[in-house]
């Protein structure tokens, strides 16, 4: 039993770390599939929280996102989870794409690093049928944004099926 | 008969000339007419006469001086083990052994009278005088025997106790605990954002942008058009 404890651990911890995890089938459609880097390109560490906002007769907030409950509670929902954690290593001009909940996933393009301070993109996918009903990624929103790393840029609100979905982002 | 089985006790005691002027003139009576009482007290004078006729040998003072020696040596020398001291309280129960016994007790223990009497012991046949021999089978430390026993198995489940919630605390510490990369959230204030551009395709939802007016948090917002959230 702890051998089979030990294995899933290890699993756990190597999906949490940039190892095997799950990648959404569109991306090899996408141009932003990440690419080998070169000598030239910088690695930066993009981190991820997806958090699922909802309404619930006994409010709960996730030990880890204590630190800001105050900020996303600016809203009607009472309760936060954490959905997805995640932290990639993307080169400069490469981007990533993280699955959060439902049919909602985040792309994080990083163009470049100045010092302290991280160019990137990020783009809010949703998965959707289009009119010949093959599932497709469909755009939701652009964000072209420079953010100082280690700082947790907040953003979202799309809906989900019992509450809302955002993201805290950061780059280090 | 009868009076035979009355002065029968008192033949030993008027051979030893320690009875009454009016019970040896009644034991002397007897004893002439009774042949079996009569030969009775011939054997008890003679054991008498035979006490009365031992002369101890003469000790010197040096000889008494001698064994004081060696017995306070070998008392004193008993300091280290418990057996070889009570081999040496078995062999001399003498009244100078006992008060230095109890000298070296590390408690106190309450005086030996008050005690009640203990069955002799079975096992140890060849201890000395059985005046002293319970005392002295008692304080074999038997029972410091099984003290040690029973904690030492209580120390071995102690420690495997510890060993296990150490155990427990760590691997529940190693994989139970979040992410430790992620650590405290912090928030990106203003000075730490620049929205460079920010394209919505999504008709249904609306854009706020917060870069610190309604809050110390740089934060974008997507609510419904609809009015929710």
């Amino acid at each position: 039993m702890v051998l089979a404890l030990a294995l899933v651990a290890a699993g756990a911890a190597a999906a949490t770390h940039g190892g095997p995890s799950y990648v959404p089938s569109w991306t090899q459609f996408s141009p932003y599939v990440p690419s080998s880097t070169s000598p030239s390109q910088e690695m930066v560490n993009i981190k991820v929280l997806g958090i699922r906002a909802t309404v619930e007769a006994k409010p709960h907030v996730d030990p880890i996102l204590q630190p800001i409950v105050d900020e996303i509670r600016r809203s009607k929902f009472n309760s936060f989870y954490v959905v997805a954690e995640e932290t990639r290593s993307v080169a400069t001009g490469t981007s990533t794409e993280i699955p959060l909940a439902e049919n909602y996933s985040l792309r994080v393009e990083v163009e470049k690093v100045t010092g302290d301070d991280v160019r990137m993109n990020l783009i809010w996918l949703r998965l959707e049928k289009d009119a010949k009903g093959k599932v497709q990624p469909r755009t939701l929103q652009r964000m072209q944004m420079t953010i100082r790393k280690g700082k947790y840029f907040l953003t979202g609100g799309w809906t989900l099926k019992d509450g809302a979905l955002s993201a805290a982002i950061a780059a280090q | 008969m009868s009076n035979c089985e009355e002065f029968r006790p008192l033949l030993g005691a008027y051979a030893d000339g320690q009875l009454e002027p009016i019970e040896a003139d009644a034991v002397a009576a007897h004893v002439e007419q009774c042949g079996r009482c009569r030969q009775t007290f011939r054997e008890q004078q003679r054991v008498q006469h035979v006490f009365d006729a031992y002369q101890p040998p003469a000790v010197s003072e040096a000889r008494w001086v001698e064994m004081a020696k060696r017995l306070k040596a070998e008392l004193e020398g008993q300091h280290a083990t418990l057996k070889t001291r009570s081999r040496v309280e078995a062999l001399e129960p003498t009244p100078q052994a006992q008060p230095s016994l109890q000298a070296e007790e590390t408690r106190p223990r309450p005086p030996r009278a008050a005690e009640p009497p203990r069955p002799a012991p079975r096992s140890r046949p060849t201890a000395a005088p059985a005046t002293t021999a319970p005392a002295v089978l008692r304080v074999l430390k038997v029972r410091p025997r099984r003290h040690r026993a029973r904690f030492g198995w209580v120390a071995h489940i102690a420690g495997a106790v510890a060993a296990a919630v150490i155990i427990a605390i760590s691997l529940h510490s190693v994989w139970m605990e979040p992410d430790a990369s992620v650590g405290l959230i912090a928030l990106a204030r203003p000075q730490d954002v620049a929205i460079l551009n920010i394209e919505t395709l999504d008709p249904d939802y609306n854009v706020i942008i917060d870069t610190g007016d309604a809050s110390e948090a740089a934060v974008v917002w997507v609510v419904p058009s609809q009015g929710e959230g």
